[in-house]
């Protein structure tokens, strides 16, 4: 829908005419609803043709609209709206539910707005008598229905691939504006269903007064290669899990006084001029204090972390219908290095395992068959072409995808084998790889710096630099630029933001903290994991 | 060895160490001092990075430990001081060859 439909005329001839159909609500409740949205309509000269319905689904804005001759379910989430194209075969179940509370005339008027849709779903449909056939199955995470074909999710650098008929982001915004602007003014009122407005035909073109300038002359801003795994990855985060996440991050109630009482415990404390008994006073308070908030903290984690529990089992189970003889193949065919493991001949560990508190942990073959088999499942199979080795050469684990190995160093703890299996998968997909660059490019502050400058600490090498931002840990804007043949710099496909974000998936307590500190990262990394 | 004290805000001390004398050798963090303070530190800890992006963890190595103790935040909210082995941390240095990564 161009921007400047918005303001046009006949779209308030169609909202007067909207008023009768709402006077045909049988129900009081509902009719009231349809007529708030439309007084909101008509004061903001909203388009109303194309918000076909608004309510709240599970606590969130939800419901369809038209963009151009297509039709779409949406769901708001603060910045954005998520949407799907009513799926071919369920135009005709819409269309009775959808018009049931209104004069069955208007069913008459419904081919304007699945114009294109409607007679595809008529063309192809095999039980209609006129059809050629079913349509084509598309692989569910591959690909997707356009038009009459499947085309894949991603293009090879990365990004989303549109189809012809997806909604441009200006529809998007526009559609955003008009439900905020909806959510705005119904305040305090909650519908427990999806509530309609009832649709306007389109006028025919000799109606419609003189165009006015083609928005479409000005070209759509490019989406950067990361921003759709990040639209995925928030797609799959539940409301539950958000909810609790967000109580986390945005402590409230209780949490949020003692956080409170805290810091002008420790401002206090800071200060010289509380000495003696006093201070002792104060600082048998701010302990006290402590206590309470990290309990408080402890059960809103467990929280968390089980709704993270949640989101984490579905990826695996959905990934396990697929891929569970390959992962399992995978595990299976690793060289494991003797000194890798740890075990003697006899196949016992040789020296103090896991949770002995005694020394470095240690594992068997079968245990890191096990964390490869996980990772494979959870990532897909992405990075699994080059992993093919399991190496025990020096303490600091490291990754060698042209080796095709993962040195898995002194302490291989699953987070360990998950971050340097997860190098991999930026050498065997370059889309992933250019994603995080280009992840890394929008969050940075600045240009590209030494790391010993970036962080204060010395110690780094000349030769480490990174990209700056409020990351995580300043490691994670780290590039591997070099020196190609023709004496220019390069970038490796490789960084650090794939493989930490990787780790921090390997737990759901892990999970939550990667979220805490820092939900866009995170969202890439689920959407990278998903796709 | 390479070993630290942390002091909070309240006063409590804790102090924190490795047994190795390789800053990229892994053995298991030791803690000693009030369950609270401890608690609290390691909770934080645990979140926290290594120069090489791994995530410090019940065993850590001391180069990992050094970095995450020398940060901003670590000065602001426990002031650590190091107590033995400050030479094992002098300079970080992975080990690992230039096509490889950490």
């Amino acid at each position: 829908m161009p921007a400047s439909a918005i303001a046009t005329p006949p779209k308030n001839k169609q909202l007067t005419s909207l008023d009768a159909k709402a006077e045909a609500i049988a129900d009081p409740e509902k009719q009231q609803i349809v007529n708030n949205i439309l007084g909101v309509l008509k004061s903001s000269n909203a388009d109303a043709s194309a918000l076909l319905s608004f309510g709240l689904q599970n606590g969130k804005i939800a419901g369809r609209y038209r963009a151009g001759t297509q039709v779409y379910d949406y769901e708001m989430s603060p910045d954005s709206i998520d949407d799907v194209p009513v799926p071919e075969g369920r135009g005709d179940s819409y269309l009775r539910g959808y018009y049931s509370g209104f004069e069955p005339a208007i069913a008459t008027q419904s081919k304007y707005y699945f114009k294109g849709w409607l007679s595809r779903f008529d063309a192809k449909s095999s039980k209609s008598g006129t059809g050629f056939g079913k349509k084509p199955k598309c692989t569910e995470g591959k690909s997707r229905l356009c038009g009459g074909t499947c085309i894949p999710l991603l293009k090879e650098n990365g990004e989303p691939r549109r189809c012809r008929s997806d909604p441009s982001p200006k529809d998007k915004q526009t559609i955003l504006d008009t439900i905020r602007s909806l959510e705005k003014r119904q305040g305090e009122r909650s519908p427990a269903a999806p509530v309609t407005t009832t649709p306007e035909p389109e006028k025919p073109k000799a109606e419609e007064p003189p165009p006015e300038k083609k928005p479409e002359s000005t070209p759509q801003p490019k989406k950067p290669a990361h921003q759709g795994f990040i639209e995925t990855g928030d797609r799959l985060i539940s409301d539950e899990a958000r909810q609790k996440l967000d109580a986390l991050t945005a402590p409230s109630g209780e949490r949020l006084k003692l956080a409170q009482d805290l810091n002008k415990i420790k401002a206090g404390l800071k200060s010289d001029k509380i000495q003696g008994e006093k201070r002792k006073k104060l600082q048998e308070i701010g302990r006290a204090t402590l206590a309470k908030y990290k309990e408080l903290e402890k059960s809103e984690n467990e929280a968390a972390a089980a709704a993270m529990k949640d989101i984490r089992d579905r990826m695996l189970r959905e990934s396990a219908k697929q891929y569970r003889q390959k992962a399992t193949d995978f595990a299976k065919g690793i060289n494991i290095d003797d000194k890798a493991t740890g075990e003697n001949q006899s196949g016992a560990l040789s020296g103090p395992v896991a949770g002995s508190g005694k020394a470095p942990m240690r594992k068997s073959a079968a245990e890191l068959r096990k964390d490869a088999f996980e990772y494979y499942l959870l990532t897909k199979g992405k990075g699994a072409d080059s992993i093919q080795n399991f190496t025990y050469e020096r303490d600091r684990a490291s990754a060698n995808p042209e080796q095709k190995k993962v040195d898995i160093g002194k302490s291989p703890t699953k987070q360990i084998m998950f971050h340097e299996m997860a190098h991999h998968m930026e050498y065997n997909n370059p889309a992933i790889a250019a994603a995080a660059v280009s992840w890394i490019q929008s969050r940075a502050t600045g240009g590209v710096q030494k790391l010993k400058d970036i962080t204060g600490n010395q110690r780094y090498r000349d030769t480490e630099v990174a990209y700056t931002d409020k990351f995580l840990s300043p490691y994670v804007g780290k590039i591997y630029p070099y020196k190609g043949t023709d004496g220019k710099t390069r970038l490796r496909p490789a960084t650090e933001a794939i493989s930490m974000g990787v780790e921090r998936m390997a737990t759901p307590e892990d999970m939550v903290n990667f979220y805490r500190q820092d939900p866009e990262h995170f969202k890439f990394i689920l959407g990278v994991l998903a796709a | 060895m390479i070993r630290y004290k942390l002091t909070n805000d309240f006063g409590d001390e804790v102090e924190i160490s490795l047994d190795t004398k390789d800053q990229n050798d892994f053995v298991p963090l030791v803690f000693a001092g009030d369950h609270l303070a401890v608690t609290d530190v390691q909770d934080w800890l645990f979140q926290q990075s290594g120069p090489y992006g791994h995530t410090i963890r019940e065993v850590t190595s001391p180069a990992d430990l050094a970095y995450a103790l020398g940060t901003e935040e670590a000065i602001a909210n426990y002031n650590p001081e190091i107590l033995e082995g400050g030479k094992i941390v002098e300079s970080f240095d992975p080990g690992i060859s230039d096509d490889e990564m950490t």
